[in-house]
């Protein structure tokens, strides 16, 4: 079942001769519960990707289903509302809320919806994610990968249709950086998360389903992994 | 190269790097020296203004030595303390032929002046010009004005004579003449001053002259504007020769102060009695002196250098949490830049350094744009103000519709006064975010964790996240959780709030102060039902206004009459008397034993002051107070309502002939009988038993307020008519004062009916008083303007401060703002809709204006304290209400204030662009 199309999605920068353009006609589609990584060099349109991909930021053209819903066509609330609903978003920096707890900051997209707590839900994560002893601390008193921990489980809490991940082992030591991939890896396998992960790390982007190349912007690969390392 | 130039080099770069804070800093500390240039300049500059409004008053000498000889003069003019003298002679009376009111106007009260004395006492002619020889002589103006056939060309001639007033009632133990400040006792002679007014016929002195010797042959060559010592209830008019070809045996010297001196009025004083060898008599211009902060008055001179201590203070402490806020501001960034320096070996001073060199070399460029910038608004402001303040100063008695001209002074002295306090303050504020830079290690730096809490675990909000309230939840962590930004803005609310009320109400009290000094004895009827009023001089006068009741265009008709008389001591509370002690301790050295010998001799009698109104106004008084209507309401019974308020002060009571410090008193229980008790109130001193009333009750300024209100420094009774009636057999009262209403279309022909009664007046020699009731209190006298222009000014300078706090509240909103825009960013990313972040953002003001506020209260309730104490040590006791209304109104001045702010700088940083700030670094 298909739950991300990408129609020809242009994203250009500036106009005339210094016009940039960050992504090229990129087109391609996801099935539910798939794995994907993304890779590329530097300036190849990457994280432009995964941020239109997330609904927080706009394509100069083309379209973005997700679970069926036009992107494009939804005002800055409803994006808003559906980011926290069917995208989690985890960023290479963790990104979290300075002055929340890992709770208060796991359990934030949810609490955003005006949903009640899941109690049950929020200590099984918390406990999966191995933080049961630092539920009280601010993002300040963890390590990196215990804040890139959280960022896992903010976007996870709210059951997303699909969990959009740039580069989250890239400020991570090798050790570190297993023990997230291996998070991630397992909420696809167990779960049957939809991920699409950014990767310079070609060893982690093998192990995805299917592997997209970009370069320049364009999709030039889109091959899917025989062999998982 | 130096590694201290290496530190300066860097923070020279992150300055350029970081442009807008930068900026930010600069403006702060622009604006804190321009305030500063304010304070300094903006005060000498007021001052001079009105220093140049009160030598409106008595003149513009600092101080007057009388009955001098000459030569003593000559020395005093040779002391340091000394710029220069104007010498006059008193040469004495004269019958003035051509008065048209001889019978109330005889005399002329000449004098001599050199050309210094008539600068010193602000002579102006009208027509003509000023006398310069012992023969010439210039005619106050009033004299022309009242009718008297008096120009110029005329003669003057006759024999000089002076007045002596002796006691001739036997009944009469004492008579007090209070605006002369004299006490005649029976048998005894005085010699009368010439303003003294003038009863050839009295039970209880006879008025004699005693000629001096001297006659006079003067050529009339000027009439002058009449001079503000003229005393128009006085005898005599005012006239001024020259003092060339006249060599009087005894001078009065009117001395102006060295400039550059700070001259002690006291020590001067001295100075004057060792070169006389005598008790010599002087005066000092306590008004104009307390504009230099140097009066007799030390409680006025106190008064001044607080005010000026106090703004200082205020600004300083503006300033520094504006400097302070904005560095703070950037604690994270420096923290981290100055890490990286100390990892590769950079001491804590030298860290320091990085602070105090960013804020001098900001402070270099500050200091000559703020002072010229100060200085621009100190003359506009003063310009701006002008208009209003010459308003006030046309409304005087003097009528002086071209003002002051404002002048700017802004000497080396203040100048300096103002680097070297900028530079303080300055060096004050970034004392604590340098300090805590020092602090912070080299790895905490550079991991940019230099700001984590030190507080171990934060409890998970369960109640808010059960209730999935993520607004509050957020906003509550911001407040309680959050560092050196979130307590800037909680600091910048507490400053903005304590500052602005502190100025406030130490404003008001200032103003208090100064009309509790300005206001003059008497009472106002407040109903403004009426549309004239009339004061008779004598029967005739009352016969005519009286007979206005039963015209038929009359619609209202009303007589208040009031006079003084005397109360037993036993009826007298002991705080009246306890503050009368107070008093009587300031004069003369007085000791608690002369107060007792004192107390003994005269204390048994208290003068009091006694009001009549009919019976529907004492019942209206007897209701809104605390009153037995039984008594108040039964006409038939002679009853009083005591106004249970006084304000006995130095100025009202003069037990001696020099006091040393101002004391003014506010007595709430006056009289201590209770109500439905009898009170014996006496016609005069001597009779015994007094004439019993009953107290039907009390009321006060409050309670009165809509029909009467009444300012006296003794006790006062309000009687009805029935105690009124008994009280005039034993007593005399003044003349009634006569209030009319008339319908509209009526008006003119009351008005016309008053003027007849007026010209009928002033053809028998009288002077009904009459006037527009609307208008009746307008004229002020020239404590009272510049109480008045104190007002304008201080609130002026309240505005000042309050501006530089809504700059550093601005400046605290948008800085946290500013360094928000990633968290921001990220809420948007993880689903947080712009309604959310709205609510979020004002339930945080929400909270930190809460915060801020609660801290000031507690700050604002200890400076109150201590300011309140400060004043009624240096002053008496002096009621200063705080001024809760206006203070309810800052608070929701700075609550909507803070949620504007934050509305237009928060929706600024929530509409940036999310991928971006999510790129910028790490939270």
């Amino acid at each position: 079942m298909e739950i991300l199309r990408v129609e020809n999605v242009v994203k250009q920068y500036g106009e005339g001769e210094t016009a940039v353009r960050a992504l090229d006609g990129v087109s391609f589609t996801v099935e539910k519960g798939e794995f994907v990584s993304v890779i590329g060099p530097s300036g190849s349109g990457k994280s432009t990707l995964l941020h239109i991909l997330g609904g927080v930021d706009k394509p100069t053209s083309g379209k973005v289903f997700i679970d069926g819903t036009d992107l494009g066509a939804l005002s800055a609330d409803k994006l808003a509302v559906f980011r926290r609903r069917q995208i989690g978003l985890v960023y290479q920096f963790y990104n979290l809320m300075p002055v929340l707890n890992v709770d208060e900051n796991i359990a934030l997209p949810h609490l955003l919806d005006g949903r009640k707590l899941d109690q049950e839900r929020l200590d099984s994560i918390v406990k999966h994610l191995g933080l049961t002893e630092r539920r009280q601390n601010l993002p300040g008193q963890l390590s990196g990968g215990q804040q890139q921990r959280v960022s896992i489980g903010r976007a996870l809490y709210s059951r997303p249709a699909i969990l959009l991940a740039d580069e989250p082992t890239g400020n991570l030591d090798r050790k570190t950086g297993d023990e997230i991939a291996a998070l991630l890896k397992e909420s696809n396998r167990v779960q049957k998360q939809t991920l699409i992960l950014i990767t310079h790390d070609e060893r982690l982007a093998m192990q995805a389903d299917r592997v997209f190349y970009l370069e320049d912007g364009r999709l030039v690969r889109n091959e899917t992994v025989r062999t998982k390392m | 190269m130096k590694s201290s130039n290496i530190i300066f080099q860097v923070t020279k770069h992150y300055m350029k790097r970081n442009r807008r804070r930068t900026v930010i800093t600069f403006i702060g500390i622009v604006f804190m020296v321009m305030l500063m240039t304010c304070v300094f300049a903006g005060k000498k500059t007021a001052l001079s203004y009105l220093e140049h409004v009160a030598s409106k008053d008595k003149g513009s000498w600092h101080m007057t030595a009388y009955d001098l000889t000459p030569d003593e003069a000559d020395r005093i003019a040779a002391l340091d303390d000394v710029d220069y003298i104007g010498r006059s002679a008193q040469l004495g009376q004269l019958d003035f032929a051509q008065s048209a009111d001889p019978g109330y106007k005889p005399f002329l009260d000449l004098r001599a002046y050199s050309p210094e004395s008539l600068e010193f006492f602000c002579i102006r002619m009208k027509e003509g010009r000023f006398p310069e020889n012992a023969n010439e002589v210039v005619i106050s103006s009033s004299a022309a004005e009242d009718g008297s056939a008096i120009q110029i060309g005329d003669h003057i001639s006759g024999a000089f004579f002076r007045r002596t007033i002796t006691g001739i009632n036997p009944k009469n133990k004492e008579s007090v003449f209070p605006y002369d400040n004299l006490v005649l006792q029976y048998g005894e002679t005085l010699e009368v001053p010439g303003s003294f007014m003038s009863y050839s016929e009295n039970p209880d002195y006879t008025e004699e002259r005693v000629p001096t010797g001297a006659d006079a042959d003067m050529t009339v060559v000027g009439i002058m504007e009449t001079p503000s010592f003229e005393k128009k209830a006085g005898a005599s008019y005012i006239a001024i020769c020259g003092m060339d070809g006249l060599s009087p045996s005894r001078v009065n010297a009117a001395i102006r102060f060295a400039e550059n001196r700070s001259v002690d009025p006291f020590e001067l004083e001295e100075q004057i009695r060792e070169i006389t060898g005598r008790d010599t008599k002087t005066e000092t211009n306590d008004m104009l002196l307390a504009f230099s902060a140097n009066s007799s008055y030390s409680g006025l001179n106190e008064m001044t250098v607080m005010i000026e201590m106090f703004f200082t203070v205020l600004i300083m402490a503006a300033s520094m949490i504006l400097i302070y806020n904005v560095f703070n501001m950037s604690f994270a960034e420096r923290a981290k830049y100055l890490g990286m320096l100390a990892s590769v070996g950079a001491t804590k001073h030298q860290k320091r350094q990085s602070i105090y060199y960013e804020c001098f070399v900001l402070l270099i460029p500050a200091l000559p744009l703020g002072i010229l910038a100060g200085l621009g608004l100190v003359y506009g402001a003063m310009h701006l103000l002008k208009p209003g303040l010459d308003t006030i100063l046309s409304l005087t008695s003097f009528g002086l519709t071209e003002g002051a001209p404002v002048k700017l002074f802004a000497d080396g002295k203040a100048i300096g006064l103002v680097i070297l306090m900028s530079a303080a303050t300055v060096m004050i504020s970034v004392l604590i975010p340098a300090y805590q830079i020092g602090k912070i290690q080299p790895v905490e730096s550079v991991r940019g964790n230099a700001e984590i809490a030190k507080k171990k675990n934060f409890a998970t909000k369960t109640r808010l996240l059960a209730k999935g309230k993520p607004e509050r939840l957020l906003a509550e962590n911001a407040v309680s959780r959050s560092g050196h930004l979130t307590k800037g803005i909680i600091r910048s609310i507490a400053v903005f709030s304590v500052l602005t009320m502190v100025t406030l109400y130490g404003a008001q009290a200032v103003i208090h102060v100064m009309t509790a000094m300005s206001e003059e004895e008497g009472w106002d009827y407040i109903p403004e039902t009426f549309d004239y009023y009339a004061m008779a001089e004598d029967e005739a006068d009352y016969q005519n206004l009286s007979a206005l009741e039963k015209s038929s265009i009359v619609t209202a008709y009303k007589e208040i009459t009031d006079g003084f008389t005397w109360l037993s001591s036993c009826y007298v509370s002991d705080a009246y008397i306890d503050a009368l002690r107070e008093i009587y301790l300031q004069f003369d050295n007085h000791t608690e034993a002369d107060w007792n010998t004192y107390y003994e001799k005269h204390g048994d009698i208290q003068q009091i002051h006694v009001l009549a109104v009919d019976d529907a106004d004492f019942q209206a008084l007897a209701k809104s107070g605390d009153a037995d209507m039984q008594i108040a309401g039964d006409s038939n019974i002679p009853a009083v309502l005591v106004y249970n308020e006084a304000h006995p002060s130095t100025e009202y009571f003069r037990f001696g002939s020099e006091n040393h410090e101002y004391r003014y008193f506010t007595v709430d229980d006056v009289i201590n009988v209770p109500k439905g008790g009898t009170i014996e109130v006496k016609g005069d001193q001597i009779l015994e038993p007094g004439t019993p009333m009953t107290v039907a009750g009390f009321v006060t300024p409050e309670s009165a307020k809509n029909l009467i209100r009444i300012r006296t420094a003794v006790p006062y009774l309000l009687l009805n008519r029935s105690a009124y009636e008994l009280l005039c057999e034993e007593m005399e009262f003044y003349s009634p004062v006569v209030f009319l209403a008339a319908d509209p279309e009526n008006k003119e022909s009351v008005a016309a009916q008053l003027k007849e009664i007026k010209t009928e007046s002033e053809a028998r020699g009288s002077d009904v008083a009459v006037g527009d009731y609307s208008k009746r209190n307008i004229t002020l006298n020239i404590r009272q303007a510049v109480t008045a222009i104190v007002r304008v000014l201080a609130y002026s300078f309240t505005v000042l401060v309050s501006m530089i706090c809504l700059l550093n509240l601005f400046n605290s909103i948008r800085g946290r703002a500013a360094e928000r825009t990633q968290e921001t960013a990220v809420l948007r990313s993880v689903g947080m809709t712009d309604h959310q972040l709205r609510h979020m953002h004002d339930l945080e003001i929400l909270m930190l204006t809460g915060r801020g506020l609660l801290i000031a209260g507690v700050i604002c309730a200890v400076l109150f304290t201590v300011l309140r104490r400060f004043i009624n040590r240096q002053l008496g006791r002096i009621s200063l209400p705080v001024p809760w209304l206006l203070m309810a109104g800052i608070v929701a001045c700075i609550c909507a204030t803070a949620f504007v702010i934050t509305r237009l700088c928060c929706g600024k940083a929530d509409r940036s662009d999310i991928i971006a700030e999510i790129r910028r670094g790490t939270v």
